[in-house]
């Protein structure tokens, strides 16, 4: 850290006043540190429960799917899955929390799967229509968990410098000034009071 | 080449199909390398060979019941029963028609579409290449409607409405083809068929009752029954019963409704397909000579592919032995 040190009154304000400025935003940076931590960790319970939904929900969706498979064929699923022409719109749009930008998927629109299927396939084709909006909404969280751990990873990194390294090395650094300042104005006290002494021996002999 | 000659073919080809026990013990097998190799000394050994994926495997079996089913019309030749067997095998060309809609109208290309459809164009009234071209529905209906290969009503709003009718043009025409077999084997025949259709309309019946189809197409995708329940019969049950009616009028079919009623609709066609096996295996036929076998060959050619087709599947699903049991015709 160059902070280009003169040993003077005038730099050790500006030091201070550096000071006083990182205190600020160390303290800044630990509340916005506390904030991320309680972000992430409703994130993580809301994950964990969707996450439980969704494998349950994915689980019972393969089982069907293998057994339509077995039953009905290769052909049959592939024709039947291009059945629907209509096509999924979602909208991905940036959110700030803290700071940190993080995606929010809105479904703009799902497709009517009801009678567009052939009967057999429709009741799996409704039952993967509805994950999908639950597995948008994991990958959501996934995605806010992923930004918001990157972000608490730089900021505790800031907190740490700032704690560790920034604030002490001001502290030292003003103290070690401060002394030196203090030994010069003594030194010059010394200085002065001999000059004056030594003035008032020559005038007394005169 | 005489009625007799095929009858006495199916009989011999009846022989060659896998037994029920070879089914069984296929279905516990563990990979599809070892399926593979206990299929090598079978028909199936040289197709599957090759094959790679379960995609090849699935296109190898179905080679080999194509090859069958040629061998049959070829040894059919000329004689009385050829127009039946050609019209109750349309039910290919059907399935084809009905797979490369779905696929053109989800915009797939037209190669993609090719790689799906089953060969079948010696039974076959529809150029498939050219239903291949159709873009939209209304294209579509244009290039049937003008093969003459099938009658289709003036509106027709989905492909699941067209799917409907194709069927019903299909099974119209069997039913017209079973009158032209001898006499004395039709009426067997028709029973089968009927039986096969009724099935197909309770199933219909009971997924508009349980709210899973809506009543107005539910009752434009009944099929005409001449040797079973009446589609007029039908839509009045439609209109007025819940699916409990149905249990208490169709108790022969008891174990079919309760899973058509309880939504296991895949395991519900498995015993559709079982229901039309029994009936056939339990026909206590007293002449050797009767055309009825034919078409019992091809049912039991049909269960034997659907269950090759379930085991390697469920293989490669890798669902419990159980549950593979349960979706084979011949368990």
């Amino acid at each position: 850290m160059s902070l280009g040190i003169r040993y003077t009154r005038g730099f050790l304000l500006d030091l201070k006043r550096r000071l006083f400025f990182v205190k600020d935003a160390h303290e800044l940076l630990e509340m916005k540190r506390d904030q991320l931590v309680r972000e992430i960790k409703d994130a993580i319970s809301r994950f964990r429960e969707l996450r439980r939904k969704v494998e349950l929900e994915m689980e019972s969706l393969y089982r069907d799917l293998a057994v339509i498979h077995a039953i009905y064929g290769s052909k049959e699923l592939i024709s039947s899955s291009r059945t629907l022409s209509d096509r999924m719109e979602v909208e991905i749009l940036p959110r700030s929390i803290m700071g940190v930008d993080v995606p929010e998927v809105r479904i703009k629109h799902i497709p009517d799967v009801k009678d567009k299927y052939p009967p057999h396939i429709s009741k799996i084709a409704e039952k993967a229509s509805a994950i999908i909006s639950d597995l948008l909404r994991l990958a959501e969280v996934e995605s806010l968990i992923e930004r918001i751990a990157e972000d608490l990873k730089n900021t505790n990194v800031r907190v740490n410098a700032l704690e560790k390294v920034v604030i002490p090395t001001y502290e030292n650094l003003i103290k070690q000034i401060g002394e030196i300042i203090d030994q010069s104005l003594l030194e010059e006290f010394m200085r002065i009071k001999l000059v004056k002494r030594a003035l008032m021996r020559r005038r007394g002999q005169a | 080449m005489s009625l007799t000659y095929l009858i006495c073919r199916a009989h011999g080809y009846a022989s060659r199909l896998l037994g029920r026990e070879l089914i069984l013990e296929l279905a516990s097998t563990q990979s599809l390398q070892q399926l593979v190799e206990r299929l090598a000394a079978t028909e199936y050994g040289e197709k599957l060979k090759t094959a790679r994926t379960l995609m090849e495997m699935e296109n190898a079996i179905t080679e080999v019941l194509l090859n069958r089913l040629r061998s049959l019309l070829k040894v059919a030749g000329e004689s009385r029963g050829v127009d039946f067997l050609k019209s109750y095998l349309r039910r290919y060309e059907v399935q084809n028609i009905i797979w490369a809609l779905r696929m053109r109208l989800g915009k797939a290309s037209k190669e993609e579409v090719s790689k799906l459809l089953i060969p079948v164009e010696e039974i076959s009234d529809v150029k498939i290449e050219d239903i291949l071209e159709a873009e939209d529905l209304t294209q579509a209906l244009e290039i049937i409607k003008r093969s003459k290969a099938y009658r289709l009503p003036k509106t027709i709003n989905s492909l699941l409405e067209l799917e409907a009718e194709l069927w019903k043009n299909y099974y119209s025409r069997v039913f017209e083809r079973a009158s032209r077999v001898p006499a004395g084997d039709r009426v067997e025949i028709r029973k089968l068929l009927g039986l096969e259709v009724e099935l197909i309309n309770l199933r219909t019946c009971i997924l508009s009752a349980i709210k899973r189809l809506d009543r107005s197409i539910a009752e434009r995708m009944l099929i005409e029954n001449p040797a079973g329940t009446s589609r007029r019969k039908l839509r009045h049950f439609l209109e007025s019963y819940d699916e409990k009616f149905y249990l208490e009028h169709f108790p022969a079919y008891r174990s079919y409704l309760e899973k058509l009623i309880s939504s296991e609709e895949p395991f519900a066609e498995i015993e559709r397909l079982r229901i039309l096996k029994r009936f056939a295996d339990k026909r206590r036929i007293p002449r050797f000579i009767s055309f009825f076998y034919v078409i019992k060959y091809l049912l039991d050619l049909e269960a034997e592919y659907r269950d090759l087709r379930a085991i390697l599947i469920s293989i490669h699903h890798n669902i419990p032995n159980d549950i593979r049991l349960r979706l084979l015709i011949n368990s």
